[in-house]
């Protein structure tokens, strides 16, 4: 079964390219412009491999959001990526950090890591 | 028979000469403090005199109407008047107070009545004796009086003499300088000759003194008793100050005006201060105010960085998806185009790390680096090999050995990236730029050089500064910029606790060095790191 990627972004036009680049690759993507509304899919999600999540957001930000994601046991294994403009003050426990602007083939390597088609 | 008696008083007073005397020392030691620790003698002081002009003037017929004269104080001074003038002042200047010295007078008085009661005589005699007394007595407050009067004055006028910081003088009633001092002297430039009876329209400057200022202000102080005003004055050489001023009219217990008293301060000095202070507030305030906007420049740029990355990242995966598709990928005019476009992509991306580096060092104290083993020769090896293929006609000569050590990857590579491409940009395009990379010590040293113009002095002064490159050099397509390259690349290896030098001259080129300690000493960064 197809793994399924959650895309965290505010800005309208990254989220949705970043989920043609990843739907166009083959993959499944669930996309949330903040925290909450990420947290109100990810009950929903069967196959959760990744979440690509950005920081600064209006709403709930990708801090909170991430805390409350790994309170939750069912989906304190699922690895996160954080990509954002800030490299600082990533939380503790991150998988990894991808800074923005990332290449294509960059975005790819790392979700074709966790996720398969 | 009137005389024969009055003699006898007198002659009694002479045969108890010392007895009486005896009396007016003891009476006199009781005056305190002045009396305190005086002498015989001092005690004694014009007694003895005194005594035989009372005699003497006990024999001196007199008339009932210069009886008259000398109980109102209108006859001449006689022996006794100067005795008890002189008596008065010397008491009065060993600090006896006047009503000490008619004490004396009065207790000589009893001491010979006294005595010539017990004789049993009759004290109607001693009239004559009295008036005396009385003159001695007038005589004592007179000149106990003008003692102190002079005394004050004297005080008074070497107060004066001694203030230099004040001009104070005295005008006569139409302004003529009637006195001067050594203030007024230092302050106006005049010496009492030359100034005394002048006008002191003189200290006012002319069209001041032309529009009837002085006359004014005299007319102020005499019929309100005081002026008090600042205003610029005139010195001997012409020179003007800034003066504070006092005038107050001096009036004749009766009223009549007799003049003024004039003081004069110099307040040049505190006005210069004045006005330097406020130069320096003004300074402060506009240098607060530039901090300011630089500060809100900077901030601006921060976040104009973090957000422009967010549509360049969106629009360089949409180049990428497009030249995923085979349609587009197989097409050589939409391959070129999106060719143009990834390098536009990369050349923002680069201006947008530059202007996230600037802030970062400008507002968040320097720049931060990373350090872990690394191998510099690597570094170097890895650029060099980049520019070769970005710039296939140039000649770029490496020679390094293997140079290990503890430094930030991927900041280093971002200002050898930087140097060498400027040595490429800037050097003459048939000589080969050269990268020496060698150890000294615990120091490494890495010499990039090429064969170009010299860099003029003042361009070589403000080299590491940001945004350098401004107005003053032209732009090209390979070197435009933001010119914040040197900027963020001397920040990258102070960080790491190195130095860039620059020497360049037409005979040798051009050579920047780099040094960097081996190991910095900065911990590794424990945070998550960005891909």
């Amino acid at each position: 079964m197809t793994h399924t990627v959650l895309v965290v972004e505010d800005e309208e036009e990254l989220r949705e390219m970043m989920r043609d680049a990843l739907e166009l690759n083959g993959y499944a993507v669930v996309a949330a412009r903040e925290g909450q509304e990420a947290l109100d899919a990810i009950g929903r999600i069967e196959q959760l491999c990744l979440v690509l999540l950005d920081l600064l957001m209006p709403g709930m930000n990708g801090w909170e959001f991430f805390a409350k994601m790994r309170a939750l046991p069912a989906l304190a294994g699922v690895p996160v990526v954080v990509h954002s403009s800030v490299t600082d003050g990533v939380p503790e426990g991150v998988t990894r950090v991808l800074q923005k602007p990332f290449a294509l083939d960059r975005l790819l390597s790392i979700v074709g890591e966790y996720c398969e088609k | 028979v009137e005389e024969v008696v009055l003699l006898n008083l007198a002659d009694f007073i002479r045969n108890h000469h010392e007895a009486i005397l005896r009396e007016w020392e003891s009476f006199a030691r009781t005056l305190l403090p002045a009396a305190e620790g005086m002498s015989q003698v001092r005690l004694r002081h014009h007694a003895d005199e005194i005594l035989t002009a009372i005699v003497g003037d006990m024999e001196t017929p007199q008339t009932e109407a210069e009886r008259a004269e000398k109980s109102k104080g209108l006859r001449e001074r006689g022996p006794l008047g100067v005795l008890g003038g002189i008596h008065a002042t010397l008491r009065t200047e060993s600090g006896f107070e006047v009503s000490q010295l008619v004490a004396e007078y009065r207790a000589l008085r009893a001491s010979v009545f006294r005595l010539w009661g017990n004789e049993g005589h009759d004290l109607a005699e001693a009239i004559r004796f009295n008036e005396a007394i009385v003159e001695a007595v007038a005589e004592a407050v007179a000149g106990g009086m003008e003692t102190r009067l002079g005394e004050s004055e004297a005080h008074f006028r070497l107060l004066v003499e001694s203030v230099k910081d004040y001009a104070i003088f005295i005008l006569d009633e139409r302004g003529r300088v009637r006195t001067w001092n050594p203030g007024a002297a230092r302050i106006k430039g005049y010496t009492a000759p030359e100034i005394i009876g002048k006008h002191f329209s003189v200290f006012y400057p002319p069209d001041e003194v032309a529009s009837g200022k002085c006359d004014r202000e005299l007319e102020t102080a005499s019929r309100e008793g005081r002026l008090e005003e600042e205003g610029w004055r005139v010195r001997k050489d012409g020179s003007c100050f800034w003066a504070n001023v006092t005038i107050t009219a001096l009036r004749k217990p009766g009223g009549t005006l007799i003049g003024f008293a004039k003081v004069t301060q110099d307040l040049t000095a505190r006005r210069e201060t004045e006005a330097k202070l406020r130069i320096v507030a003004a300074e402060k305030a506009a240098l607060a105010e530039r901090a300011a906007i630089q500060e809100f420049q900077e901030r601006f740029l921060a976040v104009l960085g973090h957000d422009l990355r967010n549509p360049l990242a969106s629009m360089e995966m949409g180049r990428a998806l497009l030249l995923q598709r085979p349609t587009i990928a197989g097409d050589p005019a939409s391959a070129r185009v999106l060719g143009r476009m990834e390098t536009s992509s990369r050349r923002m991306a680069l201006m947008i790390e530059q202007i996230l580096d600037l802030t970062r060092s400008r507002l968040g104290g320097g720049l931060e680096i990373r350090p872990a083993p690394t191998n510099l020769c690597t570094i170097l090896n890895g650029i060099v090999d980049e520019l070769r293929i970005a710039h296939p006609t140039r000649a770029i000569e490496l020679r390094c050995a293997s140079l290990p050590g503890t430094w930030d990857k991927d900041r280093l590579e971002q200002v050898f990236s930087n140097i060498v491409g400027n040595a490429i940009d800037h050097g003459v395009a048939d000589k080969p730029v050269t990268v020496e990379a060698s150890l000294e010590g615990t120091t490494v040293r890495v010499d990039v050089h090429n064969e170009a113009p010299p860099i003029p002095e003042d361009l070589r002064a403000k080299l590491f500064s940001p945004f350098r490159r401004g107005n003053q050099e032209s732009r090209t397509s390979h070197t435009a910029g933001l010119g914040l390259g040197l900027y963020i690349s001397n920040e990258i290896v102070a960080a790491h606790g190195g130095a860039i030098d620059v020497h360049s001259s037409s005979v040798e080129g051009t050579t920047f060095r780099v040094t960097l300690p081996r190991s910095t000493g900065t911990p590794p960064y424990s945070k998550a790191r960005g891909e």
